[in-house]
């Protein structure tokens, strides 16, 4: 006769198992995948999961910073880059989207890098994305969807909540405003950590080799002013001369139509100004 | 190797096989002590020489104090030898650095400096400690489950006993901080039909929610308490980010305990409890009987008992009070900030002691005075934490400051993590206040309930945990 502890266990595990079908069979409904995370180590996961997960490379992918984690790739559709893939990582920067996009042999024909960050050395933070990169759990989320970030019932939930709460990034609340469109101070090259420019030049040199078109972004980073002049050649300037890369300088899309974009913290854009912005990457994204 | 690690995951069932493939206690403990030395020394080798020497000389120290006829010179030098190693290797490795730092000025950038902390050096020391005085006290008799030898193979089972003590790879990181007394009674041939299933999964379910989904969900957002991030946060903010971390260290550490609770119970052990819904205490001299009670099981028997205890006098109590609570306060780690902590907490048990106020039992109390004692106890506690995330005074000092001054308001995202991760710690405790109404519940409504509550826990184990990691009390 089964004793009373191992009969309570086996009620433990009972429950669990029928909630965890439960919740495999809901969280593919559609809508319910998360799109946003309450904290950023969650976010990161949403994206990199999503991206490895996926039965063939996107067309195109964006890596970055959390400045360009906020382009979805939802805001894409029905726009000339409809097949995006977002890999903007938050407190990370482009040089670890670059990795995860290595992760698969197929690559996307075009990547969209976000130069906000591009100077800077691996932080603690990276290494800890990149641990995480080969990790059983990763690996575990990949293969099984139940397990991965965008069906944690709390990220659902929340992501549901911000989506409300932005009025579903639908509304037009861009603003103009005649003093902000005069042009702003010079602005100096960013600093270069030891190492990374060389890092830059061998990830470009394997794209070209594999024949990706490598573009660089520069994202609205919290300016309210017409960005000045860049003074001197930084690090972006001296990689897009050498190797031939497009370029197309987000910032200055918006004043050039008057418009002023709203940050939700003073650097990251809201959302219906991820919308706008989205939309001019595609119309500047043509030949 | 940490429990929260797919490593472990597959080294647990490997070492629980091994251990009820034969029912014989010699290989039984045998298989747990190698198994714990590799779970030790996994990610750093080089500490486990460290802990085979400290066993080493314990086992031995042991043994000498408890040899018949060893004159009672002999067993007093062995004694305060063993006690002089324990707390020298400690003073050492943990302490060395802040007495160089704080004396010598600029030294601490030195060798001495850098001196690693071996992981788990607090516990395995005041345990070493445990078996030294019990063996003193004990003497040729021995203690329940450790007798002195009697020939040549029960010289060797004393020590694998010993070695099996000291490592026993559940409590061995960070406790619950196991007596000698409580332990060696327990040793003996293990059936596997004599594993508590329920009691053991009830445990890991609990443990392993409190930390993964609760402390590490946590753990993002908490970490804008650092210096000087929070400066510009709203004082609604800054008032859920004293929560959160009080939240958080709460479902850290009594996580870690319980997942180590329910893992000796897979091989037949019970240890020690080490939390009892702390954050319900109305004062603080009731919150040391729920929090952390291994530690202050342990300070009061070999630390306050030893010095007099309250036997000597209210201002002798007052003293010894004091002195606990700041040698506890220490031993959390190696930094003034710990001192500050304990003594702070030492203030204000003599304070109570003095207004009465933390006197009787609680449950005995009027409704509002324990409510009233329960909101100051709670935010006082919760204010005192912040030493441990703030080491600098000053900074915490800057976070009260910043409380009373900053502007009102609160951003929403870190109020939605701390509200949702923060209300599971807040039910847990609910559920220990309401233990006395539960305890009518007819027995299959209990086992009912339980099930899906654990049930639940479990599933959020599996699809909600957080960003994993180390926990808290493995710095100390």
């Amino acid at each position: 006769m089964m004793r009373g502890g191992t009969r309570q266990a086996l009620g433990i595990l009972g429950v669990a198992a029928v909630l965890m079908a439960a919740w495999a069979w809901l969280a593919e409904r559609p809508g319910m995948a998360a799109e946003f995370a309450e904290y950023n180590e969650a976010a990161n996961r949403i994206r990199i999961e999503g991206y490895l997960a996926r039965g063939s490379a996107p067309s195109n992918v964006i890596v970055g910073s959390s400045l360009s984690g906020r382009l979805l790739a939802s805001y894409f559709k029905g726009t000339r880059l409809g097949d995006m893939g977002n890999l903007g990582l938050d407190g990370s920067g482009p040089w670890v989207g670059m990795e995860v996009l290595m992760r698969r042999k197929d690559l996307p024909e075009t990547i969209w890098v976000e130069t906000y960050l591009l100077g800077r050395g691996e932080t603690g933070n990276d290494r800890a994305l990149m641990d995480g990169l080969g990790s059983f759990g990763m690996r575990l989320a990949v293969w099984c969807p139940v397990f991965r970030a965008s069906r944690r019932p709390s990220s659902v939930v929340y992501s549901a909540l911000k989506v409300r709460r932005e009025g579903g990034v639908k509304g037009e609340t861009l603003t103009t405003n005649e003093a902000s469109m005069a042009m702003g101070e010079p602005v100096e090259a960013a600093p270069v950590d030891a190492g990374v420019e060389e890092r830059w030049r061998g990830i470009l040199r394997e794209m070209a080799r594999r024949n990706v078109r490598v573009v660089f972004v520069d994202m609205p980073s919290g300016e309210t002013r017409r960005p000045g002049p860049r003074r001197g050649h930084d690090l972006a300037d001296r990689l897009q001369l050498e190797f031939k890369l497009g370029r197309v300088d987000l910032r200055e899309a918006w004043f050039r139509r008057g418009w002023v974009p709203r940050y939700t913290d003073g650097r990251h854009l809201d959302g219906a100004s991820a919308v706008a912005t989205a939309s001019m990457l595609a119309e500047m994204s043509g030949p | 190797m940490l429990f929260n690690s797919w490593t472990f995951a597959a080294f647990l069932p490997v070492v629980w096989l091994l251990h009820h493939a034969w029912r014989r206690a010699w290989w039984q403990v045998g298989v747990l002590t190698v198994a714990s030395l590799a779970f030790y020394g996994w990610h750093t080798p080089w500490l486990v020489p460290l802990l085979m020497v400290s066993t080493g000389l314990n086992s031995w120290a042991a043994r000498e104090l408890m040899r018949p006829g060893a004159p009672l010179a002999r067993r007093r030098r062995v004694m305060w030898g063993a006690l002089g190693f324990n707390l020298g290797a400690l003073g050492f490795f943990k302490y060395a650095g802040l007495v160089v730092g704080t004396f010598w000025d600029g030294a601490s950038g030195s060798w001495i400096g850098s001196i690693p902390l071996p992981i788990g050096i607090s516990f395995y020391t005041f345990q070493g400690i445990s078996l030294v005085m019990e063996s003193w006290r004990a003497g040729a008799s021995g203690f329940p489950g450790l007798e002195p030898p009697r020939g040549r193979k029960e010289e060797g089972w004393f020590h694998a006993r010993v070695w099996f003590f000291k490592a026993f790879f559940p409590q061995l990181i960070a406790g619950p901080i196991v007596k000698a007394g409580e332990f060696f009674h327990q040793i003996g041939p293990k059936r596997l039909w004599d594993v508590d299933w329920g009691g053991a999964l009830r445990k890991l379910v609990l443990g392993f929610f409190l930390k993964m989904v609760v402390a590490d969900n946590l753990k993002e957002a908490t970490a804008a308490l650092a210096w000087p991030g929070f400066m510009e946060l709203p004082r609604g903010s800054l008032l859920l980010l004293l929560y959160g971390f009080s939240f958080r260290i709460f479902a850290d550490f009594a996580g870690y305990s319980l997942i180590a609770q329910g893992l000796a119970r897979l091989f037949g052990y019970e240890l020690p409890l080490n939390f009892l819904h702390p954050y319900l205490a109305p004062s603080l001299t009731d919150f040391w009987r729920r929090w952390h009670l291994s530690l202050s099981s342990w300070l009061r028997e070999y630390l306050y008992i030893p010095l007099g205890g309250n036997r000597h006098g209210e201002a002798r109590t007052y003293v010894n009070l004091f002195l606990v609570m700041f040698l506890g306060g220490l031993w959390h780690g190696a930094a003034w900030s710990y001192a500050a902590w304990g003594t702070a907490h030492g203030v204000g048990l003599a304070l109570e002691r003095w207004t009465g106020v933390g006197r009787g039992d609680p449950g005995r109390w009027p409704l509002w005075r324990r409510a009233l004692g329960w909101v100051v106890t709670f935010h006082g506690v919760s204010l005192l934490w912040l030493l441990f995330q703030l080491p600098d005074i000053r900074h915490a000092w800057g976070f009260v400051r910043c409380l009373a001054t900053n502007g009102d308001g609160v951003l929403p995202q870190s109020a939605f993590v701390i509200g949702l991760f923060g209300l599971p710690v807040a039910l847990h405790h609910a559920w220990g206040g309401l233990a006395s109404w539960r305890a009518g519940w007819a027995p299959a409504w209990r086992a009912r309930v339980e099930a899906l509550a654990y049930g639940t826990m479990l599933f959020l184990v599996l699809v909600n945990s957080g960003s994993g990691g180390d926990f808290i009390y493995f710095q100390f």
